[in-house]
């Protein structure tokens, strides 16, 4: 590979994706209420007006809660799910991803509303519950497609010479597997804590009378170039950053 | 077995002690009890989630309608006195009401926000509890017009009590447009070309302009021809005139603020919401007629929190409350005890000198919504709705 | 000792398939048998027919397209440059693939409905873009072109489903040993022939995961179009909405979804398989 190349192109494509959220960090702390340059004066009262903002700390903690949930409990069955269909038999292997990705597949509004008649019609309250039930269901199959394809090329000598010296299932998979599959994981569960972060509109059908930051923002919309949108979005930013790092830390090498 | 050694080794999983053993590590963390006990934290997550969140407050209520409209009842800390708890989640379209409670909401939803063209609509599906208005004493507070308004009733029954308005108007940009439009149709005058601005509320558009085109004051029963007629006009400044269709009246008003836009069909508080900077947007009530809105509190069919919904629905017609809303909102009141607690600028909006004349000279209020059956020469709501579609993929 | 393998794989996959099958499969199958139904007088009525997708492809054929066209060129244009940047965060040396890594993830948060905003800001006539080559003497006046058309809505998309198809990708990159690529360098082969018969085929189920996520997430798609689009909207997610609320059609609405579902579906089956024939999938190392 010409690394120049590479190098150009991936500086490239990194600065078209850092852009807007520049802009977004700009603009939060922009005094001026339109989102336009010239920039006039810089503060912090964008964050004040949103930490004022009744509902905010409620949508907040919802937000990172379900979050949080749908993130770990998707990854845990998606990776269970992954490591099933890798070492199964390959015949059936293309028929269980089509099943288990039918999610993906449904617009997003539909399955909204599939949810919502769903559990009404079982009596099942809605609410924090039910918006996690519906997101892990409809996010889980992108773990599986992300560790999937990560072991399609899996080196499973490693694995077998564990377990021919004698270590049990788990004790591989902890020592040996996952470790060489770990960035894999952690970024597919934190991909789908974003898309959770993100959700409205399944969140809109189930959660019964509750806000999470997306659908408090959403209905701000009705009102307004709402600079606190930006306050919100680098909170999210500067959150889930930390998330990240700490998850990191968390199960590096300690060496 | 040294080439799998290496794997491993290079694995951090094995090193070589100074003895020349093989011998195998493990990670800190990453030993059978760590990893349980991140799976435990995970489900003790989903576990709080599962169970019966303890609401701090003695009773819940949920909410489904407009932001602001929930906060602007906790006037005067109404729900810390009354330990009320309200959920809300908040919508951008009258659709979603129709479309949460038709599809499961009835029997988990309370209090939502209908638009009174939609509210008899809503009320024929059966979505609505009739209200017993001896648990709302305030509803005489409201203005004559609002409190006799047939729309809001159904078979003798009330289902909507008015809670906030705002008007259709032509609103433009005076520092650019000099002389006050008088007509919708001015919207399709050359000089505006590529500054039209649109949105995607339906209601906003094609009512006052079958006023404009089919020349009615009746404009929600019409004929076919003069539905298609009423289309053309729109596809034709849409396609001709409009910069784009904004999908809130807040972006319109970002619209007019930045100048991308100097005419548009809007409601009062967006020269409000424009900001400070923006330029003086001032608005007229074309000739042809225009056509107000008016958003009313009502009750979803077997609420499960009907008792302390009928505190706020009556809270909603408080002076107080009233008050709150129109000096967030900047919407209109239906209360007339609520006038001097007005901020001046919601104040200067609208026409108070006179609102029952001004409601009168509106006959019943709100035109009735368009037939929902067929039978008859007048097009349905749902050949409005079908024409619509079209109108927003031309 | 590789013992019986497929009760454990089973054993592995049901949480997943049984949370599936109860919250998903049910559900889906109802509104499934309802897309054959009718509505009278807004209530549904047993009265199987296929009346509903044959209403469907008359009436939405054209938006069906529109929808379906965005989502594949977002797909496409989205693959590809994912391939390159994650190329670019497996093969170049040392730490700096990390970073480029870590950046892809950062971008993945901040909101979808904050970026569309930002888009927003930056192409609009008095915004960053337009603002900046006047000043830099590049225009004389603002490019109203480029926001409020499909332009903005598939720069949008892409820029928001980057992020997402880079993980996959860079997961079978992350598959391919250093040690065959090496190899194929000693023996004189080119970066194009490396290219395209070592790294291309081991990392094809990354390619088509990218390519399948983004495909599916574009055409569900129904907010991008109304805050960046223009005039003409032709997106499929607005109607069916409708169907669901104000023209109260539950079986209609099915049908456009499940309309727009078999056409995505189709799409899938195809690429795939001209993915494996473009690859010579089958010849495993």
């Amino acid at each position: 590979m010409n690394h120049r190349l590479l190098w150009a192109a991936a500086l490239i494509v990194g600065t078209f994706m850092i852009l807007p959220l520049l802009v977004l960090v700009f603009f939060a702390f922009s005094s001026s209420p339109l989102l336009r340059l010239p920039l006039e004066g810089l503060t912090f009262k964008w964050f004040l007006r949103l930490a004022e903002t009744q509902g905010f700390l409620g949508s907040l903690t919802n937000s990172l809660l379900i979050s949080a949930s749908v993130g770990i409990a998707s990854t845990m069955i998606g990776t269970l799910a992954a490591f099933g269909l890798s070492i199964g038999k390959p015949r059936f292997s293309g028929t269980y991803v089509s099943i288990l990705a039918l999610p993906l597949m449904v617009p997003p509004l539909v399955l909204g509303i599939a949810f919502l008649s769903y559990f009404s019609g079982l009596g099942l309250r809605l609410g924090l519950h039910a918006t996690i039930i519906a997101q892990v269901v409809t996010l889980q199959p992108i773990v599986i497609l992300i560790v999937v394809s990560r072991l399609s090329g899996f080196d499973w000598a490693a694995v077998d010479s564990a377990r021919d010296l004698g270590a049990s299932t788990w004790r591989t998979f902890i020592d040996v597997t996952f470790p060489m599959i770990r960035p894999t994981i952690l970024g597919a569960a934190l991909i789908v804590m974003a898309l959770s972060l993100d959700d409205f509109i399944i969140t809109f059908f189930t959660i019964g009378g509750e806000n999470t930051l997306p659908t408090l923002l959403w209905g701000m919309m009705r009102k307004g170039i709402d600079p606190r949108m930006n306050a919100c979005a680098l909170i999210v930013v500067a959150f889930t950053l930390l998330l990240g790092v700490i998850a990191m830390r968390l199960t590096r090498n300690p060496d | 077995m040294s080439q799998e050694f290496e794997k491993l080794r290079k694995a951090g999983l094995a090193v070589s002690s100074p003895s020349g053993l093989a011998q195998f590590r493990s990670f800190g963390l990453t030993t059978r009890r760590d990893f349980l006990r991140l799976a435990g934290a995970g489900t003790l997550m989903v576990g709080t989630g599962l169970g019966h969140r303890s609401a701090m407050a003695a009773e819940t209520v949920n909410f489904f309608g407009w932001q602001d409209y929930d906060t602007a009842l906790d006037a005067k800390g109404f729900f810390a006195a009354n330990d009320i708890a309200v959920k809300s989640t908040y919508m951008t379209d009258n659709n979603e009401i129709i479309a949460n409670a038709k599809n499961g909401g009835i029997g988990n939803m309370d209090l939502v926000t209908p638009d009174l063209l939609y509210g008899p609509f809503m009320a024929q599906l059966g979505l609505f509890e009739p209200l017993d208005l001896a648990q709302i004493p305030n509803f005489s507070n409201l203005f004559a017009p609002f409190q006799a308004m047939p729309a809001a009733k159904m078979d003798g029954q009330q289902f909507c009590l008015p809670f906030a308005w705002g008007n259709v108007v032509l609103m433009y940009n005076a520092d650019v447009v000099k002389e006050a439009p008088t007509s919708w149709l001015d919207m399709l005058k050359p000089e505006f070309k590529g500054k039209v601005g649109l949105t995607a509320e339906m209601s906003h558009l094609v009512i006052p302009f079958t006023m404009a085109v089919a020349k009615t004051r009746a404009p929600t029963r019409i004929t076919k021809e003069a539905l298609a007629d009423v289309y053309a006009t729109l596809t034709k400044i849409k396609k001709e005139q409009a910069r784009s269709i904004a999908p809130s009246f807040g972006d319109l008003a970002a619209q007019f603020a930045s100048g991308e836009i100097v005419i548009a069909p809007a409601w009062e508080p967006v020269s409000v919401w424009a900001g400070e900077k923006a330029p003086a947007l001032k608005w007229s009530f074309p000739v042809e007629g225009s056509f107000s809105f008016i958003d009313n509190m009502a009750l979803i069919k077997d609420a499960p929190h009907k008792a302390t919904a009928y505190k706020l629905l009556n809270q909603s017609l408080s002076p107080e409350a009233q008050a709150n809303a129109a000096n967030k909102n900047m919407t209109a009141v239906t209360v007339e005890k609520a006038l001097p607690l007005l901020d001046a600028k919601p104040r200067s909006l609208y026409p108070y000198q006179d609102v029952a004349g001004f409601w009168a000279a509106r006959g019943d209020g709100m035109p009735p919504l368009w037939p929902v059956e067929k039978g008859g020469d007048f097009v349905t709501l749902d050949d409005v709705l079908s024409g619509w579609e079209e109108f927003l993929r031309a | 000792m590789a013992g019986f393998r497929l009760p454990r794989s089973v054993g592995l996959l049901s949480p997943s398939l049984g949370a599936n099958a109860i919250f998903f499969v049910v559900p889906l199958v109802y509104f499934f048998v309802l897309s054959f139904l009718q509505v009278r007088s807004f209530q549904v009525v047993f009265d199987p027919t296929t009346s509903n997708y044959v209403r469907v492809l008359q009436q939405y054929s054209a938006p069906l397209a529109s929808t379906l066209s965005l989502a594949v060129t977002v797909a496409t244009i989205v693959t590809v440059v994912g391939f390159i940047y994650a190329s670019a965060c497996r093969f170049i040396g040392g730490s700096k693939g990390g970073w480029f890594l870590a950046i892809a993830m950062i971008t993945l948060f901040g909101g979808y409905l904050a970026k569309l905003y930002a888009w927003r800001t930056i192409l609009g006539e008095n915004g960053i873009l337009n603002t900046g080559l006047i000043e830099l003497g590049l225009i004389q006046s603002p490019i109203t072109a480029l926001l409020y058309n499909n332009f903005a809505v598939i720069l949008a998309l892409t820029h928001y489903t980057l992020p997402l198809a880079i993980l996959p990708i860079y997961g079978s990159l992350r598959a391919i040993e250093d040690l065959p690529i090496a190899a194929a360098r000693d023996l004189g082969a080119s970066d194009g022939r490396i290219l395209k018969d070592i790294i291309l085929p081991q990392c094809a189920t990354g390619l088509f995961s990218a390519f399948a996520m983004t495909l599916l997430f574009v055409s569900g798609d129904a907010i991008a179009p109304r805050l960046l689009g223009g005039t003409s909207s032709s997106m499929i997610g607005v109607f069916i909405q409708d169907q669901f609320g104000f023209r109260v059609n539950a079986p209609m609405g099915s049908a456009l979804a499940f309309t727009v579902i078999a056409g995505s579906a189709i799409i899938l089956v195809l690429i795939g398989l001209g993915g494996t024939r473009l690859l010579r999938l089958g010849a495993r190392p």
